[in-house]
């Protein structure tokens, strides 16, 4: 399974405003609600935290893997966030979190959850230069170009 | 060294949660932890590492560990697993 299959063109928030934790979340939910993926925002919201209150998914590297499952949901969402600043997510390596990986499933299947997250794992350990480069990325279409050739990268 | 299998017993698989529990653990103990699936062996203190093994319910992981508290670290180890990562399913 790759990342850049997954990942929709119009998934990717290249410019995240908020500071904390709780923002982050909101800011995301919002995102996803205003591009009509989701209708139970505050259901997702809520979900979402309390994964972060359970133990951060901020892995370390810079990047967070926020997810949860929801019902009702037709298909996997996956999401690209950015901050430049970079926030607080309470991450394991306790360095700020720039690049927000969300994840949002259905229930029914959790063995495909596990595979996204696979992925993005993947990606991130093996690529050496994704985190700079999505950094360094002028446009939404940079993003993504640069998640594609670093995946690409991978089976070479 | 231990070389072992070990099945993944709870629903959700190595998710995420599970992964830092396990590697919470395993830093717990001098020895090398690896886990072997499917060919593919990685570090079993890394938490992205383990997440790349997608390992769901029902498959079978080798843990590899070497050290001079390896008996220890295999039996926390694998009664983590065994017990399902403290999850109800």
């Amino acid at each position: 399974m790759k990342l850049h299959h997954l990942l929709m063109k119009d998934m990717v928030l290249p410019e995240l405003e908020s500071k904390d934790r709780e923002s982050v979340i909101k800011e995301l939910v919002g995102f996803l609600k205003k591009k009509n993926k989701i209708s139970k925002d505050k259901e997702l919201f809520e979900k979402l935290l309390q994964r972060e209150q359970l133990g951060s998914t901020a892995i370390g590297e810079g990047v967070a893997i926020p997810h949860c499952k929801l019902k009702g949901l037709k298909e996997s969402i996956v999401m690209v966030a950015i901050s430049r600043g970079g926030v607080d997510f309470f991450s394991l390596d306790r360095k700020p979190t720039h690049i927000f990986f969300l994840v949002v499933s259905s229930p029914e299947n959790p063995s495909l959850n596990l595979q996204i997250l696979a992925a993005i794992a993947h990606l991130v350990r093996k690529s050496t230069v994704l985190i700079n480069k999505i950094l360094e990325a002028k446009n939404v279409s940079t993003v993504l170009e640069v998640i594609r050739e670093e995946e690409e990268k991978l089976n070479e | 060294m231990i070389k072992k299998e070990v099945l993944i017993k709870n629903k959700l698989g190595l998710h995420a949660r599970a992964a830092v529990k396990f590697v919470n653990l395993a830093n717990r103990f001098a020895s090398s932890v690896k886990i072997i699936k499917d060919g593919e062996e990685i570090d079993g203190k890394s938490i992205l590492g383990i997440l790349t093994l997608a390992a769901v319910q029902g498959s079978v992981i080798t843990l590899k560990i070497l050290g001079k508290d390896e008996k220890e670290a295999f039996k926390a180890l694998s009664a983590l697993i065994n017990d399902k990562f403290e999850e109800k399913e």
